[in-house]
């Protein structure tokens, strides 16, 4: 990504504006998570906990099985590129208190190990194999970490950033 | 297709061996390329190992390279049964990134647009669903009736499937002088076609037995898995975008969820022409209610939104669609993430199939309904 | 065995109805107004040259590539008869990787580029779907003899005079 340097320029940040039921969880999170010692923030209109890559499982485990929080819905499952670190991004939602929390964990890009929630949620299943193909991170314990929309035997990660691509010529 | 290994027969008794069988990735029932590769006992699958990503174009990281007008473009081509739902999805997180406020009338348009769209994807549904159970001719009632659908997409946004409609910031034109009159008479033919093609099929007692009881999917491991839409509604969980995190103008409408009992084939099925009335229903209130004005707040052609990250959630016909956008203030995104409903319905596939039927397999896979474009992206 | 019955009833009741299918190749449907069919270039009568001038914003929003253009100093300018400084000298679209999305026509700043009715593609040879500026041009002006198209600039420049008439 090509930064743009504009003098006196500073990019502006999205307004967070947390509605009645993300300001719940803002106070609860730190109570539930305490043990992992997440590190609190907000994006636009959810509320963020960023924990260490290792306790990712069992942080899941304890937001989908503490009663205020019943986080039983994977919604959505992504690793986005930071060129300086890898971050796996989980949505979680609550079908119960309807709730939506996001939960992020930073890996170096050398060394994407990040253990694997299929035991917390079955429905993470393709979700990690898609992260593994197109990022390289690695999911530890999960059962088959088959290419999943590449090929056998494809190389590189396409989803990172310094991914080269492929010219193609017109025909 | 068939990789049959003859063993020895001894004598006096049938030996059984298991067989594999590949269906797929081009067999007319799998709706696209998907390619599943059963293992069956007889007629009885006793293993299943469903191959995606035929189909993947990398539609994600090609929106890390295209400004944000140009990207509408892309998730037209997601699941492209409901274009306009994509397009509204991703807008919709463009806009939110940039406290963006849409005109009421367009609001009211695109409400009247996707709800039309999801009736379009339904029927499409229900004619392939009719042609998986053996049924070949609700496909042409049911097509009859999308066709209409598709004339009125052309004559609002020009064109019949990509199209590239809704912008950010509200929609591209205003709708034509004559959209009211000619919705009230859509309206009007589609409750028709939908009654009458729901007589053809529903009930009839060949596609019952083929359907019912068939493909049962518990409401927990349905959630467990991260079924959404009629999936997952089909086994008794209430779930909806739009009542549980109303968007756009949706809390102003009135509208039921159909819910089904068992979470079998036929619920599936049912859930979604009982979603068509409630859907025609909306569309009657948006149309009584939708105001002069307005229909996009104009934008400059190169965004720039704020640096930060947003996820909306939206109810695309067959599911929910979740879209992670991270910008980083430039005029491309940073990162582009799809949460395709197709792809986390597909996921309970193995255990809807283990212990059935081939030929349900079939069947299964149509009540699933998936769209293989957005599936791999 | 009622369910069927039923069904049956309606199989039965489609036959005295009017077929609402089309021959396609023999009969068309009608097309409505706003159908976006293939970018075409439009062709000014006043001054007879092309709208456009090359200027290429349409080249570099396009989401496929699907176009190149190239401009040229506009000799009718030097003789005084066009206001265009500079005119369009080859274009070139690739109809076969246009995905008609439109983008075109909004970028463009001079009215010059438009969404045809056009919309087959089959054609006799491979790079048949290449098509250069006379085809281009040939395509716009049958759309405007049809539609009686007109620029959007000049209309809302008569609806303005009209209005302030009122």
């Amino acid at each position: 990504m090509v930064e743009r340097h504009r003098p006196g320029h500073t990019t502006p940040q999205a307004a967070v504006a947390l509605d009645e039921k993300g300001q719940a969880l803002e106070r609860l999170l730190p109570d539930v998570l305490a043990r992992f010692n997440p590190e609190l923030g907000a994006a636009v209109d959810l509320v963020t906990a960023t924990v260490n890559p290792s306790d990712v499982a069992e942080a899941c485990l304890t937001l989908r099985d503490s009663p205020e929080c019943r986080f039983d819905y994977l919604t959505c499952l992504c690793v986005v590129d930071y060129e300086e670190h890898l971050q796996v991004v989980y949505h979680l939602y609550s079908t119960t208190h309807k709730h939506m929390m996001v939960l992020k964990a930073n890996v170096s890009p050398e060394q994407a190990v990040v253990p694997t929630v299929t035991s917390v949620w079955v429905g993470a299943d393709w979700f990690e194999r898609e992260s593994h193909d197109l990022f390289g991170v690695t999911f530890d314990g999960h059962p088959n970490l088959a290419p999943l929309l590449l090929y056998e035997g494809f190389e590189g990660y396409p989803g990172r950033r310094n991914f080269e691509m492929p010219e193609y010529a017109e025909w | 297709m068939v990789d049959v290994s003859v063993e020895s027969q001894s004598e006096g008794q049938l030996d059984t061996v298991q067989m594999l069988v590949n269906m797929g990735p081009q067999h007319p029932s799998t709706h696209g390329v998907f390619r599943m590769v059963l293992m069956v006992d007889g007629e009885r699958i006793v293993d299943v190992e469903p191959h995606i990503g035929y189909l993947h174009r990398g539609s994600e990281k090609l929106c890390e390279g295209e400004i944000y007008a140009q990207i509408v473009t892309l998730f037209d081509r997601l699941d492209y049964i409901s274009n306009l739902n994509n397009e509204m999805a991703f807008c919709r997180a463009v806009e939110k990134l940039m406290s963006l406020e849409v005109p009421e009338r367009a609001e009211y348009v695109r409400v009247i647009l996707c709800e039309l769209n999801r009736v379009a994807s339904h029927l499409l549904f229900f004619g392939t669903f009719g042609i998986d159970a053996g049924a070949m001719t609700p496909i042409m009632y049911a097509f009859r009736d999308r066709e209409k659908i598709q004339s009125m997409f052309e004559a609002v946004t020009g064109a019949r499937m990509m199209h590239n409609y809704i912008r950010i910031g509200g929609v591209k034109n205003d709708v034509p002088d004559d959209f009211r009159q000619r919705m009230t008479a859509l309206i009007g033919e589609l409750r028709q076609g939908i009654d009458e093609a729901d007589r053809l099929l529903s009930f009839g007692e060949i596609f019952l037995a083929r359907s019912k009881g068939i493909g049962v999917i518990a409401p927990e491991r349905a959630i467990a898995y991260g079924a959404s839409g009629p999936t997952l509604r089909a086994s008794g969980v209430p779930m909806d975008v739009r009542k549980d995190a109303p968007y756009s103008i949706y809390d102003r409408f009135d509208f039921g969820i159909p819910i089904g009992e068992k979470g079998d084939s036929w619920d599936r099925f049912y859930v979604r022409v009982e979603e068509m009335r409630q859907s025609l229903s909306i569309i009657e209130q948006a149309l009584r209610d939708m105001p002069e004005g307005p229909t996009i707040t104009p934008t400059r052609l190169v965004l720039r939104p704020p640096q930060g990250e947003v996820y909306v959630r939206g109810e695309n016909p067959r599911g929910e669609i979740g879209v992670y956008l991270v910008s980083n203030g430039a005029d491309r995104p940073y990162r582009v993430k799809v949460r395709p409903p197709s792809f986390c319905n597909l996921m309970a596939i193995r255990e809807l199939l283990l212990n059935t039927y081939v030929a349900d397999a079939v069947v299964i896979l149509g009540s699933l309904d998936i769209v293989l474009g957005e599936v791999d992206r | 065995m009622l369910g069927n019955l039923k069904g049956l009833l309606v199989t039965f009741a489609t036959m005295i109805r009017k077929p609402v299918t089309y021959q396609y190749p023999k009969e068309h449907k009608p097309i409505e107004d706003r159908y976006m069919g293939f970018p075409v270039l439009m062709w000014d009568e006043k001054v007879e040259e092309p709208y456009c001038t090359g200027c290429m914003v349409c080249v570099r929003y396009c989401p496929t590539q699907c176009m190149t253009a190239v401009m040229k100093d506009n000799p009718l300018h030097a003789d005084g008869k066009s206001s265009r400084r500079k005119i369009v000298d080859t274009f070139e679209i690739n109809l076969g990787r246009c995905i008609v999305c439109g983008i075109c026509v909004d970028v463009c700043n001079f009215d010059a580029i438009e969404m045809s009715h056009e919309h087959e593609l089959s054609k006799y040879a491979r790079n048949d779907n290449r098509s250069d500026l006379g085809r281009l041009l040939e395509m716009g002006w049958a759309y405007q003899q049809e539609t009686g198209w007109r620029p959007a600039k000049e209309k809302a420049a008569e609806e303005a005079t009209a209005e302030a008439e009122n």
